[in-house]
């Protein structure tokens, strides 16, 4: 009997042995290869809001929050915060031990000059610094920050990745000031090794990261380097790129051309990586200088274009977009909302004649640049040309890559019209669509009011209402045009195991196989 | 025979100077500013006119080319705009993969065109010549990139063979360069070696057609000694001018074969110098390789020495 | 419509039919001929036979050639056909400009590097120096400097292939300025720019015309490589190679975006190259002794 019974408990503990057998065990080791569109313009991830630079470089530096599975925020550099004051002072307890790559212990000090920095160079920076008073080391593990106002949207602000408060040593950020940063030091899983313009950016794994003990969610807790090496190969060919998964010579290729998707289903050993949502496509619009500063012409803009066929032409596949006016996802309940819908999406090229000529418009070349890098922006351009010139525009469309479009964005006499895509932002207080600093100079008092009182607000419905204010504008006054909403695609080796396909695409955490 | 080398080393001094004048005048007919373009797209008045003193771009046009001769002689090709480094250092950086691609396609081209080109001479107006001839002609008539996407989709795609694109560097171990290069240089080579083989066979023909060698047929020499003896080495000279050419067309096609294969060599350095308008970049590299193939020209003519003892006493 | 000329007068009828008929019965050339003459009729007839090459069908996009659309349509249902043709029409106009401007300024360069000695050094080291740069690099730093045009390709590829054309034609003058006539000539005073139009110029024609066909063909292939690159006219010109270039991500999906602008490339450069073979063999007696003197 006894030994019935011993039988039967090793077979099953055989059995279960088995079963936990590691198909899902980590494996350290390996170099990791991804492609992505380009080049990125830097990687001082203060100074820019390119996607690319934030894909890269936040594998380097870490900032004071991060966001969970919900994208709600959730500490990092921090260990534990304090809020006092009715909501007007924030006082951070910075976790202890944390190395930055060049040996030197994580310190309050070196918080507060790269918050400073942020707050004077990063567009999301900028607006969140409108409401700060001060910010001060109170001792060397104690940040305190200080506010005009009580405000719901601190630590999402700090969580933020896309030009993100990255945290760099003080005596780099003192070394740099308002110019980009010489070295790219932070206190992130992985360190930053070399860059060869046009051939990658190579990140290796940080001996001494000081990772968090929860377990990881989302972004937050634990993260783990699994693999030895990151390698960012820029493949600016969409063909070549995807190409290159097929045969396994990248891991994962970036911001694959959706109508892909179902070829990509029929490749063995490549699984498709869905992002939903990934962002929305726009026309940014000049109002600082050049025709766009006319309000009747960019109402003649926004009535002449009808979204479907411009969304079909740059998405292909039905399944990777949606016609929709929200300035955020219906996957944002708390913040989607239709305000504004009946100026989305009119077809009207009859009344944008009209507004033209009430206009006195002459003919003028409308100046758009656009770039083939991501092979959407310029399908939209080219369908939205093609409508805008059949009600009566002339579109002068320049195509270049994208390096030089995010430079030449910045210089109000270059263009009239530039095509980007607004990500996927939990936090509407940030957002650059709204930002008056942004390119394109959308200031407008009324939205700048709400906006400010969003940021300040706390209360989850009174946020809500001013979001919807600020999108009613958004329309009104023709900020920006939008598009639709997209979702994107990402080629991913069946060797690469633990990615979870996300705008901000976190290679903690993911091991190779092979 | 060295006044004949030093006589073609001569030669070349005026071409070189025509070349760094060619260079020169690129920035200076481009629309705009050349110091706002050289300051780049991100700069304001301030910047464009530091650049316009510190470069010298005030000055008049004739002391600005002997400046830049003087730089030139010197080996200082400039500083690119958008890579921020020395343009020669970017420059020697990429090289490898575009003169490994280069010799690698010149290897296929020779090894293909040269024997096509002596069968098809032997078998003159035979079904041989015939379909050697109609073949090369198809190969010249094919632009290189097609080709690229053609042996792409045959043997990466569906057969598997090769890597779809990219390039293996030297230091990860020659087999894998030689394997992610082939591709390209057939790509580029067979193209070539349609060339080659015409040039090869109508020199063999012209040859064949000498009196010497009706002699040798004549004297009972056998057919093989008269063709691959006499009139090979004969036939030769205009063969190996046009290898000579072909270098130059295959540095040419492999920066359309780069782009097609995506390889990080001198090809996709000047093309995307070109859409981020880097002048400085594009100027060294055209440079760079015209010095390249002058060179191999002069390489080509001091081997005429080998081929033809008539060359020594010109 | 005889583009041959010959020296001597009085043998010219007879060799003319001689050499037609000669041209007609190489298979070979005939095939160049129909091939050239077909894409150059096409290219003509475009706004006939083909419709709006940039109107964009966006729910058609990527539909196999059939009925509606007899080459399909692209990846922004644009219809292949039409951008073939007018991709033709956009080849033989640059290809034809290229010929123009490169035999102009080659003939120019070469007629006076020949015939004056003191300036063929000057002039032929400038050609060398701009031959030291292959084709398509100077090609493509051309365009760099002036920007995707139409007009600007021409003038990138004319200024490449114009040295090639004064080499061959300075080749042809030398020779002849030898000859008893031209020194005759000289000897009874007639101007210079009588000689070289009366008796030089009409000469060094025959080996330039064989280099039409190839510097045609030269040119198209530049043209849509440049393209190709992107860096020859702009994206939304209906290009043999910009239509390659957008159909390159759609290889397997939808072939017919690269095959067909393919095809088309290869048929006109394997005609022109079937001409050239096909005039360079006809003028061939002449042709050879000119190549033998000039090496």
């Amino acid at each position: 009997m006894k030994t019935g019974l011993l039988t039967v408990a090793l077979v099953f503990a055989l059995i279960a042995g088995v079963s936990a057998q590691p198909a899902e065990t980590p494996r350290t080791g390996g170099v990791l290869r991804v492609a992505t569109i380009g080049e990125p313009p830097t990687l001082d991830l203060h100074t820019t809001t390119a996607v690319i630079v934030q894909q890269v470089t936040w594998h380097v530096y870490e900032t004071l929050f991060t966001y969970d599975r919900q994208y709600n925020a959730v500490p990092l550099l921090v260990d534990t915060h304090t809020v006092a004051d009715s909501g007007r002072t924030y006082v951070f307890r910075l976790r202890r031990g944390v190395k930055f790559h060049n040996g030197k212990e994580l310190s309050a000090a070196d918080v507060v000059a790269s918050l400073k920095r942020w707050g004077r160079l990063a567009t999301p920076g900028k607006q969140f610094w409108k409401n700060v008073e001060g910010v001060e080391a109170k001792d060397p593990l104690t940040v305190a920050l200080y506010l005009k106002e009580p405000s719901g949207a601190v630590l999402m602000g700090l969580a933020r990745p896309n030009n993100g408060a990255a945290i760099y040593p003080k005596e780099i950020v003192d070394a740099a000031g308002d110019n980009p940063v010489k070295e790219y030091v932070g206190t992130g899983p992985y360190r930053f090794v070399e860059h060869k313009p046009d051939r990658h950016v190579r990140l290796a794994r940080f001996k001494d990261y000081a990772p968090r003990t929860d377990t990881s969610d989302g972004f937050g807790g634990r993260r783990t380097a699994y693999v030895d090496e990151i390698l960012f190969i820029p493949v600016p060919d969409v063909a070549v790129r995807l190409a290159g998964v097929e045969t396994g010579e990248y891991h994962l290729a970036l911001q694959i051309q959706q109508d892909q998707y179902e070829r990509m289903k029929t490749m063995s050993g490549v699984v498709p990586g869905l992002i939903k949502p990934e962002g929305w496509s726009t026309a940014v619009l000049n109002h600082k200088q050049g025709l766009m500063t006319d309000k009747r012409i960019r109402q003649a803009f926004q009535a002449a274009l009808d979204m479907e066929p411009i969304m079909a032409a740059g998405f292909g596949n039905k399944a990777f977009y949606r016609l929709d006016p929200g300035l955020s996802f219906p996957e944002q309940p708390q913040w989607h909302s239709r305000a504004g819908a009946d100026l989305y999406n009119q077809k009207n090229p009859a009344k944008a004649r009209k507004l033209l000529a009430d206009a006195g418009y002459g003919g003028q070349p409308v100046r758009w640049i656009t770039t083939k890098e991501y092979q959407w922006m310029y399908k939209n351009a080219l369908v939205a040309k093609q409508q805008l010139e059949a009600a009566g525009f002339k579109v002068d469309l320049q195509v270049v890559d994208w390096a030089t479009l995010v430079q030449r964005r910045n210089k109000p006499e270059a263009w009239d019209v530039f095509s980007t895509g607004i990500t996927f932002n939990p936090e509407p207080a940030f957002s650059t669509a709204t930002n008056c600093n942004w390119p394109g100079w959308w200031c407008h008092e009324d939205k700048e009011q709400w906006l400010d009182s969003l940021a300040r607000e706390t209360d989850p419905r009174k946020r809500r209402a001013m979001w919807e204010k600020v999108q009613q504008i958004f329309y009104d006054d023709v900020g920006r045009v939008k598009f639709g909403d997209y979702f994107g695609l990402d080629a991913v080796r069946k060797e690469l195991h633990g990615y979870r396909p996300t705008n901000e695409k976190n290679l903690w955490n993911v091991w190779l196989s092979r | 025979m060295k006044t004949y080398i030093a006589r073609r080393l001569a030669a070349l001094l005026p071409v070189a100077l025509v070349v760094a004048t060619v260079a020169f005048i690129l920035i200076h007919i481009a629309p705009g500013d050349p110091a706002a373009i050289i300051a780049g797209p991100d700069a304001n008045a301030e910047d464009v006119a530091r650049i316009q003193r510190q470069l010298g771009l005030d000055a008049p046009f004739h002391v600005q080319l002997f400046r830049w001769y003087g730089r030139l002689a010197r080996g200082d090709l400039g500083q690119s705009i958008f890579l921020r480094r020395p343009v020669l250092e970017a420059i020697v950086d990429r090289a490898e993969p575009t003169i490994l691609l280069t010799l690698y396609a010149l290897l296929v081209a020779v090894a293909l065109g040269v024997p096509a080109g002596v069968v098809a001479a032997r078998h003159h107006d035979g079904a041989a010549d015939q379909m050697l001839m109609a073949g090369a002609l198809a190969g010249i008539s094919i632009p290189n990139f097609l080709l690229g996407l053609l042996l792409i989709l045959f043997f990466s795609v569906w057969l598997g063979w090769f890597p779809v694109a990219g390039y293996s560097p030297l230091e990860y171990g020659w087999f894998g360069t030689l394997r992610s290069l082939t591709l390209p240089a057939f790509a580029l080579g067979v193209v070539q070696s349609a060339l080659i083989a015409r040039i090869a066979r109508s020199a063999m023909l012209d040859v064949l057609r000498e009196q010497f060698i009706v002699a040798g047929r004549a004297k009972g020499l056998a057919e093989r000694a008269i063709v691959y003896k006499h009139a090979l080495k004969n036939a030769m000279i205009p063969t190996v001018t046009v290898i000579g050419i072909s270098l130059a067309i295959l540095i040419s096609g492999s920066v359309i074969v780069e782009q097609v294969f995506n390889i990080p060599g001198l090809g996709r350095l000047i093309i995307s110098a070109v859409l981020r308008r880097d002048y400085p970049v594009i100027q060294g590299v055209v440079i760079c390789i015209a010095g390249i193939y002058m060179l191999v020209n002069l390489a080509v003519d001091l081997s005429y020495v080998l081929f033809d003892p008539r060359v020594r006493y010109h | 419509m005889s583009v041959l000329v010959l020296p001597r007068p009085a043998e010219r009828e007879s060799r003319r039919l001689l050499w037609l008929t000669r041209l007609v019965r190489r298979r070979a050339t005939v095939i160049g001929l129909v091939l050239v003459v077909s894409t150059l009729v096409i290219g003509a007839l475009a706004p006939i036979i083909a419709g709006d090459p940039l109107r964009m069908e966006v729910s058609a996009r990527l539909t196999a050639p059939g009925a509606a659309h007899w080459f399909g349509t692209d990846d922004v249902g644009r219809d292949v056909w039409n951008r073939v043709v007018y991709g033709a029409r956009l080849s033989l106009v640059v290809g034809a400009s290229v010929v123009v401007l490169a035999f102009a300024v080659g003939l120019a360069c070469g007629l006076a590097a020949g015939y004056w000695s003191r300036l063929d050094n000057p002039v032929m080291r400038v050609m060398d120096g701009l031959m030291a740069f292959p084709a398509v690099i100077l090609a493509i730093a051309l365009m760099a400097s002036l920007g995707p045009s139409v007009v600007n390709v021409i003038v990138a590829i004319g200024v490449v292939y114009a040295p090639r054309v004064a080499r061959i034609v300075r080749g042809s003058v030398l020779v002849i300025r030898e000859t008893t006539y031209v020194e005759a000539a000289r000897a009874l005073g007639v101007s210079d720019l009588v000689i070289l139009a009366r008796h030089v110029l009409p000469n060094c024609l025959s080996p330039v015309i064989v280099q039409g066909s190839f510097v045609f063909a030269a040119a198209v292939l530049t043209e849509a490589a440049l393209s190709f690159l992107g860096v020859g006219v702009p994206p939304y010109v209906p290009s043999w190679g910009n239509i390659l270039a957008e159909g390159r991500l759609y290889l397997q999906q939808a072939p017919w975006l690269v095959v067909y602008p393919g095809a088309a490339i290869m048929l006109t450069i394997f005609g022109l190259n079937l001409l050239g073979d096909g005039l360079r063999d006809l003028l061939d007696p002449r042709l050879r002794g000119l190549v033998r003197e000039r090496s």
